[in-house]
């Protein structure tokens, strides 16, 4: 009886967030960071990483996309009354674009990240 | 501290404000609404859609629109009155559900027409599409009364697509461009009757 306002209080706050795509794009510089500090090849990248979101070619480069994505509730929202004034949800959108070249070197990573809150805004 | 867990929890149940529970359709809300930054790496299509109808109310009823791509189930959602710019994946989509919702008065209403339609439509990478304006028509029939029961009135309706690119307003083509470098074109969604389903109207 006396664990239950503990596990109340875990079970909610567990359920409190949504995400897809790979943990590691939760922190992308990092990444980006070590990506350009250790130069892996393709194949080290989808050893450490596991299979990217997508690939595609640009500009005669191949690109690994990798993405994590998530949507959590905002504890700002909690609080009595003062919890009306935020939205109860805020999102983040990460991705990281691996491009290597021909023989699979490593030529870049691009960061590219937006939060807020949620629902995105619309740029239009 | 049984105290304490029982009084953040009376907090939180008293704000009027149970936080609603992250969804895995809000994951596809945020990751098909249009950023510069992610269309600028070449990957996504930028797709721009108009979605209206004339039922008679007194808000604008939503337009609900799911389109699934065909190779990799991904799903992307309209819900609009008017004009949405979307970002999506390249690839070939069906739409799977069509549904008109809203206020009529008293009463929530919704009106399912997916089984009547078929719409696919097409994207590469880089695009920048305008896939038309799909707009649903009413005609309402005289109301008719029964001595015993309520009034009945029958509704029929016709969607249809729309090709509006040229009256796009001149700004919103201007915001376009800046945002993506590129100007929409047309690439019209293939939208036809269900006539499989018996549907020819």
């Amino acid at each position: 009886m006396k664990k239950l306002p503990l596990l109340l209080f875990v079970v909610l706050a567990a359920a409190s967030c949504a995400s897809v795509g790979t943990s590691a794009v939760s922190e992308p510089e990092e990444m980006r960071a070590t990506l350009e500090r250790e130069r892996m090849t393709k194949a080290g990248v989808l050893l450490r990483y596991g299979e990217p979101n997508a690939v595609f070619n640009k500009d005669g480069k191949e690109i690994f996309e990798y993405k994590y994505v998530s949507v959590y509730n905002n504890p700002a929202s909690y609080p009595f009354l003062i919890g009306l004034f935020f939205k109860a949800n805020r999102y983040r959108t990460n991705y990281l674009y691996v491009a290597f070249d021909r023989d699979g070197s490593f030529v870049s990573a691009d960061a590219v990240g937006v939060s807020g809150a949620y629902p995105p805004e619309n740029v239009f | 501290m049984k105290r304490f867990f029982l009084f953040a929890i009376f907090l939180f149940a008293a704000g009027c404000h149970i936080p609603t529970v992250p969804s895995p359709d809000m994951l596809t809300i945020v990751e098909t609404a249009f950023d510069p930054a992610v269309f600028a790496q070449g990957r996504k299509a930028a797709v721009i859609i108009e979605a209206t109808n004339d039922l008679p109310s007194e808000d604008p009823m939503l337009n609900n629109l799911t389109f699934k791509n065909r190779r990799t189930g991904e799903l992307f959602y309209i819900s609009t009155t008017g004009r949405e710019v979307l970002m999506i994946s390249p690839g070939e989509y069906d739409l799977v559900k069509f549904v008109i919702s809203g206020s009529m008065g008293l009463t929530f209403s919704e009106a399912d027409l997916t089984p009547r339609y078929r719409a696919s439509f097409s994207v590469k990478a880089g695009d920048v599409a305008y896939l038309g304006r799909v707009k649903t028509h009413v005609v309402m029939g005289k109301k008719e009364y029964d001595n015993f029961g309520p009034a009945t009135q029958r509704v029929r309706s016709h969607t249809f697509l729309l090709n509006g690119i040229d009256s796009l307003p001149a700004d919103f083509i201007g915001r376009i461009e800046r945002l993506t470098g590129k100007k929409p074109t047309s690439n019209l969604i293939e939208w036809r009757k269900n006539a499989s389903a018996g549907y020819s109207r």
